[in-house]
């Protein structure tokens, strides 16, 4: 009986020790607080993660710092973020590919996409743009699809790599427009834009801030948007279900994320500060500058986007057989 | 004439007094970066790049080009001092300019590679103004079966590394491509030799496992005996190249500087052979090859030249297309992102001053790289005087930082301690880890070219011989192999090391 009661003594003075969460709350952010980008730095989401944890900084007054950790497809940095003390001192900038691809990938990972975390907004969601070389001989995805329907499996086309948004995205718009193409997947969007230009895939599908300066240097030519409505840059490129196709979407997009059990008044005030930062013309004309055009969404409505691209993504690694075990 | 008026908009951009101070800075904070064992410039770059948002652009790409081309000089001065190569193309230079520094010519190893680098750098910076855009359609060219047949060379000529036994030299290649193969294959997903970890889905840390293999190994050796510590091992003669090595290094120089300007263009991993490639090139032709591997001046002057002209080339994929060819230039596109420019084929005509600024501010920070490096030899040689039980924990210590701040994650410190293990062990079997490191960097390109060539040719393996580059390439590679394996030389060979 001694023992337990020692032992309960123990257990409340810990947690006496332990700061309040609602009055840590209350003055947050109160020191430096880390934003985890799962990617190299140097990359677009990178550069993005930074843009916004400089404004994060300037309107909380404490340091918000980008700290890169990469590695096995984005999910080592969101397993760090999973599992870190929920504060709100650790954010995660957070893809579709930690969050809705890798929970279906891979077989083993410590964290779960959709119930290790509470979002807190949606920064960005761009769709990509078809692209062939510049001296391709299809002027049109009529073209390139009649092709490869007389073809089956001989045109390639090249991805950063396998079980990639772009991968899986251009896999469903194949399986709908109903034709069949070989998958060469490279290291990382930058080998992959080496192969495409040196010839070596018939197609790729990339983000406008990737594809536009490929464009103009008149390197690629774009053939479909793979989003809901036309890009304003590319007013004559039709999308997708222009051309027929339909529920063959794709895009990417990143939001901030905490770990799930954030306190509710600290992710109240993140909100409000990641909506402020997404309002102030300066921080759109910055992510503009860097290829990305700011989007925000509704909570449920982001909710309802990563739901559904979840289910989506989910079965196309089922149909492809691509479990990683 | 067009290139004259680009130089001199680029000179009048990089001259401005602004500019200049930024590439001094980039150069300085670079070299002394380089020098911190185990800080590379890519977590330099990582770290600074905030420091960057509020500079003008070119100011901004100006002061990463200099810490770039600082560090990789800097990488160089801890691979001669203390044996300790801080990236790929420096593992080379610790093999023979290490040896100089424990025979007392440490200040002559470092003045030929400040050298050396210099006139490789001016060089391949001019190759640059002249001819960046049909550069970089040439390296286009290069498709899969061109690098696959450049990787089997350059496995092939990494025989020529070890300056022992040829068969221990083959045995450490095929350990390297061993763990080489460890991280999740590209094409199917399917983990090897992972053990559910995921820090190894992406395979061991080329940086870990350099900075153990090297630096770590080298301090355990050097803790075995107090009086065989290789940092005072001999007095340190005069720091200059006497008038006999000066005339040594030019031909390494010219040759070196040629070589890694090309392979320097191509994005695909070719300026990761340069160095290595200069060295077998070197050791073949030189008249006193059993020099190798125990102090040839021309082992350092080759593979630092080599490595410079690279460093500088592999720019050309990054101005003319956008496209980064390491994770340095990756950082120095976001940099740029982040400023607003997005670079691609358009930037040399829509921002010249950009480009041409960037061009011209290498050779002022290829200058200022001597200027800054020649006084400061004595100064690197003179911290070898330091005592080591002082010296040691020093560079674990950094060794530790600098293998975190690659990927922020305490992994790689496990790992590096072990390959510290493991490399001690390996040189009291005489087994030499330079061959180990390459045949890890080269085997998963090898693998990697290899599966995309087949892929894309639908499995005809005559892609390598009916694309002329790759049929050429491993022709080279067949008359490499003929060297290493001729009976003649063989023989040759041992008699060489017999004394």
């Amino acid at each position: 009986m001694f023992r337990f009661i020692a032992s309960a003594a123990c257990a409340l003075s810990l947690l006496a020790a332990l700061p309040h969460p609602l009055a840590a709350a209350q003055n947050y952010p109160s020191r430096a607080v880390t934003v985890i980008v799962p990617f190299a730095a140097g990359g677009p989401t990178d550069a993005a993660g930074r843009i916004i944890a400089r404004a994060m900084q300037g309107l909380s007054g404490e340091p918000f710092v980008v700290e890169n950790v990469a590695g096995a497809g984005s999910t080592i940095g969101a397993a760090k973020v999973a599992h870190t003390q929920p504060d709100g001192y650790t954010l995660l900038l957070a893809t579709s590919s930690a969050m809705v691809v890798a929970p279906h990938l891979y077989a083993k990972i410590a964290y779960d996409g959709f119930r290790s975390f509470a979002p807190i907004g949606l920064i960005t969601e761009a769709p990509f743009i078809l692209l062939v070389p510049a001296n391709s001989r299809f002027d049109s995805y009529d073209a390139l699809v009649a092709y490869a329907r007389a073809h089956p499996g001989q045109l390639n086309y090249g991805t950063p790599g396998l079980g990639t948004v772009q991968h899986l995205g251009l896999e469903r718009l194949l399986e709908a427009s109903g034709v069949k193409a070989t998958h060469v997947p490279y290291k990382g969007t930058a080998p992959s834009l080496i192969g495409f230009l040196g010839g070596e895939v018939d197609f790729i599908v990339e983000t406008p801030n990737a594809a536009m300066p490929m464009i103009k240097g008149d390197r690629a030519r774009p053939l479909a948007v793979t989003g809901p409505a036309r890009l304003p840059a590319l007013p004559d490129v039709p999308t997708v279900a222009d051309l027929g196709v339909k529920g063959a979407d794709m895009r990417s997009w990143f939001a901030l994320m905490a770990p799930r059990d954030t306190p509710a008044p600290v992710l109240a005030t993140l909100r409000s500060m990641l909506e402020r930062s997404l309002a102030d013309p300066a921080n759109v004309k910055a992510l503009r500058e860097a290829g990305f055009e700011v989007a925000t969404m509704d909570l449920p409505s982001l909710q309802k986007m990563m739901e559904q691209e979840y289910g989506q993504f989910g079965q196309i690694i089922k149909a492809q057989n691509l479990v990683i075990r | 004439m067009e290139l004259f008026d680009n130089l001199a908009l680029g000179f009048s951009v990089a001259l401005s007094l602004q500019n200049i101070f930024y590439c001094f800075v980039g150069a300085l904070l670079g070299t002394l970066i380089g020098v911190l064992p185990g800080l590379g410039p890519v977590a330099t770059i990582a770290m600074l790049l905030p420091l960057t948002f509020g500079l003008p652009p070119v100011s901004a790409l100006i002061m990463l080009a200099g810490i770039y081309y600082g560090a990789q000089y800097g990488g160089s001065t801890t691979a001669i001092l203390i044996n300790l190569p801080g990236e790929s193309s420096s593992v080379v230079t610790a093999i023979d300019g290490h040896q100089m520094a424990r025979k007392g010519r440490a200040g002559a190893a470092l003045a030929t590679a400040a050298l050396g680098s210099f006139f490789a750098g001016s060089v391949a910076t001019l190759l640059l103004a002249l001819f960046a855009p049909p550069l970089a359609n040439l390296a286009l060219q290069f498709g899969p079966p061109e690098y696959f047949s450049l990787m089997v060379l350059g496995l092939i000529a990494s025989v020529t590394l070890a300056s022992g036994s040829v068969v221990k030299a083959i045995a450490m290649i095929v350990l390297g491509l061993i763990l080489g193969l460890s991280g999740q294959d590209i094409y199917t997903g399917t983990p090897r030799f992972t053990f559910d970890l995921p820090e190894l889905s992406d395979g061991f840390d080329f940086v870990a496992l350099a900075m153990g293999m090297f630096g770590i190994s080298e301090i355990i050796r050097n803790l075995e005996d107090e009086h065989q510590r290789s940092l005072v091992a001999a007095k340190v003669k005069s720091l200059m190249l006497t008038k006999e090595e000066f005339k040594r290094i030019i031909a390494p120089v010219l040759r070196g500087t040629a070589l890694g300007s090309f392979l320097g263009i191509l994005p695909g991993g070719g300026a990761m052979l340069s160095s290595f490639a200069s060295y077998s090139i070197e050791k073949k032709l030189s008249r006193h090859p059993q020099e190798f591997g125990r102090g040839a001046i021309e082992g350092v002057a080759g593979p630092e030249s080599a490595n410079n002209a690279g460093a500088q080339t592999s720019f050309i994929p990054m101005l003319t297309l956008g496209i980064p060819s390491n994770p340095v230039m990756a950082l120095m596109i976001g940099a740029l992102i982040i400023q607003g420019i997005t670079p691609g084929p358009n930037v040399v005509t829509e921002k010249p001053d950009l480009f041409w600024g960037v061009i011209a501010s290498m050779w002022v920070g290829n200058f200022m790289l001597v200027l800054l490096n020649l006084p400061l030899i004595g100064m690197w040689v003179k911290l070898l005087t330091v005592p080591y039980h002082v010296m040691f924990p020093a560079i674990i210590a950094f060794c530790c930082i600098g293998v975190y701040s690659v990927n922020n994650n305490v992994f790689d410190v496990y790992t590096m301690a072990l390959f510290g293990l493991l490399g001690y062990a390996l040189v009291k079997l005489d087994c030499e880890p330079a061959p180990l490191l390459l045949g890890f960097v080269i085997g998963p390109m090898l693998e990697e070219y290899l599966r995309r060539a087949m892929l894309i040719s639908r499995g005809d393996p005559t892609v390598f011989v009916t694309r002329p580059i790759s049929a050429v390439l491993l022709l080279l590679a067949l008359a490499a192999l003929v060297v290493v394996l001729l009976p003649a030389v063989q023989k040759g060979r041992e008699e060489a090391f017999k004394e």
